[in-house]
């Protein structure tokens, strides 16, 4: 029985998560607190970034519910979500848009100077490394300031220093009342972590 | 801001980058209709206009089936559809925002080509303005049924074959109407219904298709 909070950020109750109509997990709980953080693991096809896509609404629950109790969130996959002839700083302000909320110039700047993305505000996300299209698609975390983390598998292609920084990130996050849900391979090594293996349960 | 602006001007500024997107339809209606004009051998077009305006329809036609036939497949791709869907943006309005800039960048400038194209294929200048009352709202619709087209295909892959076959039948009514309208007037006779249907249809798709779209955008996520 997963405990029930009021300040609670995600509630996830008795949720089916299927892949062309054949249930992978059946009657899945999960609630996410602030200050917590959860890793997603399982092997290949055990139903990881299926899960995150439920939970950030891309894919709809048919039984079961997902409750965000209107908390903002951030979802990062493992496609980008950056558009290849945009530069990375019109990409990150559409992210914002998207996300109906206004960043300032100056902020998304900031965002950008903190993954080493300064030089590149006015290039192509096309013409950047897979590493630096990973480290712009990870600044949306900053700029949209949201509650709720979503990661799949954030740790693909990031260098040794990106890794380092997106830890960081997410202790801050933790420590100012954030939750994050990561679905990964490689444990982050991050204290107090809650881990949910997907082939046990 | 508004999920309408928000979505014109992301597509806006993508097809802008793309300018082939754009210029190759544009090249295709200029070769189609100028062939079209050589194998007639001037003056032999110019005794039945109904012929040439039939002609520029389906040049027309053509050109924006072809110019609408990527919509939304770069989005797919690259993670910026599971983003606005993620997001719950009004999928309605972002469509309609979308779909006004592509057709901005791709329709727009077919139809400005019109009156060369007319000009080449013999066709009285006194028609061009209905030409022009006709093809604005007929290329909407078509423009409108391409990116449905393409939002059926998105999950398939590159499937032009399949995208013609699928939206063809769809065109047909407008096709008739817009046609039939012009040719009417070129021969003065009252072509007001036919002009009033056309306007139907497209004022029905501007309100339901983006219904269909934004449903569609959805499922292709669904799996």
């Amino acid at each position: 029985m997963t405990q029930v909070n009021s300040s609670t950020l995600l509630q996830v109750s008795g949720l089916e998560v299927e892949v062309a109509e054949r249930p992978l997990l059946t009657d899945f709980n999960l609630s996410v607190n602030p200050g917590a953080l959860i890793e997603i693991k399982g092997p290949n096809g055990s139903g990881k970034t299926t899960l995150l896509r439920y939970l950030a609404g891309i894919r709809r629950a048919h039984r079961g519910s997902i409750d965000l109790r209107s908390h903002s969130f951030a979802y990062v996959g493992q496609k980008s979500g950056l558009n290849a002839a945009l530069t990375a700083y019109e990409n990150l302000r559409w992210l914002t848009q998207n996300a109906d909320q206004n960043t300032s110039e100056t902020e998304l700047m900031r965002v950008l100077s903190e993954l080493g993305l300064k030089s590149c505000r006015d290039m192509p996300v096309g013409s950047l490394s897979a590493g630096q299209v990973r480290r712009c698609g990870l600044a949306s975390l900053l700029a949209l300031k949201a509650r709720i983390w979503l990661l799949d598998e954030p740790l693909t292609s990031l260098d040794e220093s990106a890794i380092d920084w997106l830890k960081g990130a997410i202790t801050s996050h933790r420590a100012s009342g954030g939750g994050a849900v990561v679905a990964t391979h490689a444990t982050l090594g991050l204290p107090d972590t809650e881990t949910i293996d997907l082939n046990v349960s | 801001m508004n999920a309408f602006v928000i979505a014109f001007n992301r597509t806006f500024r993508i097809g802008w980058r793309h300018p082939l997107d754009s210029l190759n339809p544009m090249a295709f209606f200029i070769i189609v209709t100028s062939l079209i004009s050589i194998t007639f051998e001037g003056g032999s077009l110019a005794t039945g206009d109904g012929l040439a305006i039939a002609v520029l329809w389906v040049v027309l036609l053509l050109s924006t089936m072809m110019a609408s036939g990527g919509a939304y497949a770069q989005d797919y791709e690259d993670g910026s559809l599971e983003q606005v869907i993620a997001q719950n943006q009004s999928l309605y309005v972002s469509v309609h925002g979308s779909v006004a800039a592509r057709w901005f960048l791709c329709a727009v400038p077919i139809v400005a080509l019109v009156p060369l194209g007319a000009w080449m294929l013999n066709i009285d200048t006194e028609v061009w303005w209905i030409l022009f009352i006709t093809l604005i709202p007929g290329s909407i619709v078509f423009t409108l049924f391409g990116v449905l087209g393409a939002t059926l295909t998105l999950g398939v892959g590159r499937n032009g074959v399949l995208l013609a076959l699928l939206v063809l039948p769809l065109y047909v009514p407008v096709l008739l109407l817009g046609v039939g309208a012009c040719q009417r007037s070129a021969n003065q006779e009252p072509f007001e219904f036919a002009l009033i249907g056309i306007l139907a249809i497209a004022m029905g798709a501007i309100t339901f298709l983006p219904f269909a779209i934004a449903a569609l955008l959805r499922v292709s996520q669904e799996y």
